[in-house]
């Protein structure tokens, strides 16, 4: 059993947050870095990451979740709240992104403050990844994410997305490609 | 990326998470050297992200936080629905039900066609023939004479295919075949709704099929003679003209006792 089920499986039984901390602390990097992949900003990352957690901490213990379904679950959560996020920001006619402090800004100026920032806290030999990784889709970021960053096969973003292996697969292909291309246009 | 391309990529992450090396992989597929680095070279880029954090600050209290505001929300409360607006509370139920009435029609419609076809003692049969009723009643007395006649070719037509059968027919149904013919025939005669020469043809054909009858099952169609027979095949009309005046109060019958 991997620790992840076996907390889970403790915090269940018991409703102890000690369990519960433990899930926590394995998973929230790993949606903050879900968040900030799609969105570029810290804040927002962060707060929608309290967001899936409390969603998490009041429905766990109603599910019968093991740890891979669990991760499943969880990304799926992540994934609803930040398509409302963006739903409601398009309704408000708000800019996609914003800083922290409210001044708003252009995307290009957003990836430029976050390219810096990224570059140093990343040791990024390639800056311009992040453009390249800007220009892709929606789903196609969220999937090369999962796959690189989390290191989840095909089948188990499969999972998340209700989507096929076979489907995944492609779609990381076409994006590192995508990638590749933008980052040599970059070059040249 | 062509396909074979890609499938030297999966091979390689294969090699790769049984403890290969690049190199490796590299080495066995030479051919491919450009597109494998370039492809890595990018994931390993993208691996870098792993390095992203939150703040201290928040790794520090966001889950006391979160305990927090669970506390002070609704105990009962499940993951948010998305938010859905008045509008859509209304539209939503309204469009269900549309979407229920649209198929439902669908289906009876369906049904009904497909119940044109059908023969007797199959189970769409007596839909077929509630249908003829339903156009009776609803379409008006100028047009009820062309029903009638169509409702009699369909009797004669069933008719023939269910005596032209070679398995068992079970004769109760040609029997009620033969009735329902003489009872349109009657009702088209009515309106006149045919001229001689289709008269003669129709009532050759009733004839045809009654006699078919009596030779196959050895009896007459219809109720019993004695009782008042259904007789508006050929024989019968003969048989009204011969006893003068009883051809008229027969057909007002109903055909019903038109022979005698």
């Amino acid at each position: 059993m991997s620790s992840i089920e076996d907390y889970i499986s403790k915090y269940k039984k018991t409703g102890d947050r000690k369990w519960f901390a433990l899930i926590y602390e394995q998973t929230m990097p790993r949606i903050y870095r879900y968040f900030y992949f799609k969105t570029m900003q810290k804040e927002l990352s962060e707060d929608l990451t309290s967001e899936v957690f409390l969603r998490v901490y009041i429905n766990l213990k109603n599910t019968s979740l093991d740890g891979k379904a669990f991760i499943s679950w969880i990304y799926r959560i992540a994934h609803n709240l930040l398509v409302d996020h963006f739903r409601k920001e398009n309704k408000a006619g708000q800019p996609a992104r914003e800083f922290s402090d409210n001044t708003r800004v252009s995307d290009e100026e957003v990836l430029k403050q976050e390219s810096s920032y990224l570059k140093k806290e990343l040791d990024l030999q390639r800056p311009e990844l992040l453009s390249a990784i800007d220009t892709l889709t929606g789903l196609q970021k969220d999937v090369i994410m999962l796959r690189f960053v989390e290191d989840m096969d095909y089948t188990a973003i499969a999972g998340i997305f209700g989507k096929n292996r076979g489907t995944i697969r492609g779609i990381v292909f076409r994006a590192v490609e995508k990638i590749r291309k933008e980052m040599n246009r970059s070059d040249g | 990326m062509d396909r074979k391309t890609q499938r030297i990529i999966d091979r390689c992450h294969k090699l790769l998470e049984n403890g290969f090396s690049l190199d490796e992989c590299l080495e066995r597929f030479s051919s491919f050297d450009r597109e494998i680095k370039d492809y890595f070279s990018i994931a390993e880029d993208i691996k870098k992200l792993k390095k992203l954090s939150p703040s201290k600050e928040f790794t520090k209290n966001s889950l006391e936080s979160i305990i927090s505001r669970a506390g002070s929300r609704d105990a009962t409360e499940k993951i948010a629905p998305a938010e859905v607006s008045p509008g859509r509370l209304i539209l939503r139920p309204a469009m269900i039900f549309m979407a229920f009435i649209v198929i439902s029609v669908f289906s009876f419609a369906g049904t009904l066609f497909a119940s044109q076809e059908s023969m007797p003692g199959e189970t769409l049969y007596p839909l077929k023939r509630s249908f003829e009723q339903f156009q009776l009643n609803i379409y008006p007395e100028s047009l009820k004479g062309g029903l009638h006649l169509r409702f009699l070719g369909n009797r004669i037509q069933e008719a023939e295919i269910l005596l032209a059968a070679e398995n068992d027919i079970d004769p109760s149904l040609i029997d009620e075949l033969i009735v329902e013919m003489d009872r349109q025939y009657w009702s088209c005669s009515q309106y006149d709704c045919m001229d001689a020469v289709h008269e003669d043809d129709i009532l050759d054909s009733i004839d045809s099929i009654k006699n078919r009858y009596r030779s196959r099952y050895g009896k007459e169609a219809g109720p019993d003679s004695s009782t008042g027979h259904y007789d508006m095949g050929r024989n019968g009309k003969e048989k009204d003209s011969l006893n003068g005046g009883g051809t008229g109060q027969g057909k007002g019958n109903g055909g019903q006792g038109g022979g005698n």
